[in-house]
């Protein structure tokens, strides 16, 4: 690992505290809406809709800032400084391990925000076993998107990063049930939601809620998007020094 | 510096550029033998040795199978028209294109390896840079990630930037950034150095300071190949100059020798009133170009040329004779088949 290189990415990210206001801010909106709108119990239990809402809204915040932190290779690559970092030792694994590490501490914030909302300002309670389960769970599930956002950026010019990144943004988590329950999904709906990983880094903070009965199956759903995500950006990377213009 | 160390170039071991011919032939210059004196990295592999590269795009063939061997210590201009295929070379013996066949060995190791070594470095003309760091930030970085780099400093004063290290990136103009980018290619302290279009975004006190700079570099006995439009810069700073068209290196040299590959010369004079169609039919003229009352004749025996002129205008003024240049000689090596 280089520590000349992610020292500077680690500063530059926190130099540039604009994503917060994305990916902070819109988990947090709608944490205060769904509170308001309802007001009861999780169907079935005895547990209040903000306990769902906490790992739910957690994990968007989280896999917003992983994804979109990684896509922002694009620019990179449409600059030319990828070509310029080609010309230094900076291996492949390197380059994208480092930028996997930034995303993943820029997601670190969100989590901590809506957790100590939930916690402090609307009174969940979990045990301490739970929280930690919630907060590094959650934090963890975000590699798989952290990957995706790498290939995303390997794939998409500069120009139409914006509008590929909300539009996948959207539509997962709209898919996956973090921006509706899949409950209220059609069957089929409910099926596709259970390929989708932003259902499952969903879930992996629910999972206290449920009786943690589907943890084993999030664990390989999540690792399978990591490994197909990582292979294919890896193999886009060592191709993909040609021109951009 | 265009002759440093050369042994000479009198036994010119060029052939006669076919004009006629669509696709000239090869010019075979070995490559000029004599290189710095007291370079001792001579005994080792050449800095660069391209063997067979070829590259295609679709239809295109943008590098049809060159051969280009450059020995350590030598400053190359590498010329040609647009679309002749210099970035596509540039980029495969950077390693950052794959050649579909041929080799390319710089101080016999891979392009790889050679930038993991730290012997290569380059200048991009097309690399922006991190729009959120300072110029030492970024070379700083840049630097760290090499075996054996030069001081932080030093590169930015080598490449004339020391006094914009705590400069963003995004308050440089075009030129400094472009002097930025000089530093971080010196940065790893390379043995060889390529230069793509390294002055273009300079005005000319930039690009006389960019030089300067380039040439505290290549005392060092350091090997440079630059691409450039700019034909003054590759007759004042290059050794040998290789000419690229449609692919192919089609003329390769030191500047005296490509030069003489356009035997003619210029006769400039002041004639008022001057009649074209007579002008050209003077002996030993091959063309005419009148600006005013300023003629240009382009001659293939200036002798006969001048001497009828003066016999048949001796109201010319301000006479003068003059080899032809680089750009002469590089328009004349493309004419034959306008690129597109």
């Amino acid at each position: 690992m280089k520590f000349g290189y992610l020292a500077l990415e680690g500063k530059r990210s926190l130099r540039n505290p604009r994503y917060l206001i994305f990916t902070v801010g819109m988990p947090t909106i709608l944490f205060f809406i769904y509170v308001n709108i309802f007001p009861g119990n999780i169907e079935g239990t005895d547990k209040p809709f903000s306990a769902y809402l906490v790992p739910t809204l957690a994990a968007l915040g989280a896999f917003f800032a992983a994804l979109a932190s990684t896509a922002g290779t694009a620019v990179e690559r449409s600059t030319g400084w990828q070509r310029q970092l080609r010309l230094t030792p900076l291996s492949t694994f390197e380059y994208l391990a480092t930028k996997v590490l930034i995303a993943m501490f820029i997601s670190i914030t969100p989590i901590a925000v809506i957790c100590l909302l939930g916690r402090f300002v609307e009174g969940v309670q979990f045990s301490a076993a739970d929280w930690a389960q919630i907060v590094l769970g959650t934090w963890l599930a975000t590699l798989p998107f952290a990957l995706i956002g790498l290939v995303v950026g390997q794939f998409v010019s500069a120009q139409n990063l914006p509008t590929a990144v909300n539009g996948i943004l959207t539509l997962t988590s709209l898919l996956g049930g973090l921006l509706i329950p899949i409950a209220v999904f059609p069957d089929w709906m409910r099926n596709m939601a259970k390929a989708l990983p932003t259902y499952w880094i969903g879930e992996i903070g629910r999972g206290p809620l449920f009786g943690n009965t589907e943890l084993g199956m999030a664990a390989i759903v999540l690792a399978a998007w990591s490994v197909a995500a990582g292979a294919l950006v890896v193999w886009r990377y060592q191709r993909g020094a040609e021109r951009v213009s | 510096m265009a002759d440093r160390g050369r042994a000479g170039n009198s036994n010119s071991a060029l052939a006669e550029i076919d004009r006629d011919n669509s696709v000239p032939e090869f010019v075979e210059v070995t490559a000029p033998a004599a290189v710095t004196v007291d370079t001792p990295a001579d005994a080792g592999p050449p800095a660069l040795r391209l063997t067979g590269l070829t590259k295609r795009y679709g239809d295109v063939l943008a590098v049809a199978g060159i051969d280009l061997t450059i020995p350590a210590g030598q400053v190359v201009a590498l010329l040609g028209p647009n679309g002749a295929g210099k970035s596509t070379t540039v980029d495969m013996l950077l390693g950052l294109t794959r050649p579909d066949a041929g080799e390319v060995r710089v101080y016999g190791d891979t392009p790889r390896g050679a930038v993991v070594k730290g012997r290569i470095g380059a200048m991009l003309q097309d690399a922006h840079l991190l729009e959120d760091s300072t110029v030492f930030e970024t070379v700083h970085m840049i630097a760290s990630l090499h075996h054996r780099p030069l001081p932080v400093m030093e590169a930015l004063r080598l490449a004339g930037v020391a006094d914009l290290a705590q400069r963003r990136c995004t308050k440089l103009s075009g030129g400094q950034k472009q002097r930025v980018r000089f530093a971080i290619a010196l940065v790893s302290n390379p043995d060889l150095l390529v230069l793509d279009e390294p002055t273009a975004a300079m005005d000319v006190s930039a690009r006389r300071a960019f030089w300067d700079s380039m040439r505290e570099f290549t005392t060092r006995g350091k090997t440079v190949l630059f691409a450039t439009h700019y034909l003054a810069e590759a007759e004042e700073f290059a050794d040998r100059v290789v000419f690229m068209r449609s692919g192919q290196i089609s003329a390769d040299g030191s500047v005296a020798e490509i030069k003489a590959l356009v035997s003619n010369r210029i006769i400039k004079t002041c004639l008022p009133g001057a009649d074209p169609q007579a002008l050209a039919a003077l002996p030993g003229v091959a063309s005419v170009d009148i600006r005013a009352d300023l003629v240009e004749l382009a001659c293939s025996d200036s002798d006969a040329a001048i001497r009828a002129l003066t016999a048949r205008h001796p109201e010319a003024r301000d006479i003068e004779i003059r080899a032809a240049g680089l750009e002469e000689a590089f328009l004349a090596l493309t004419r034959s088949t306008p690129d597109q």
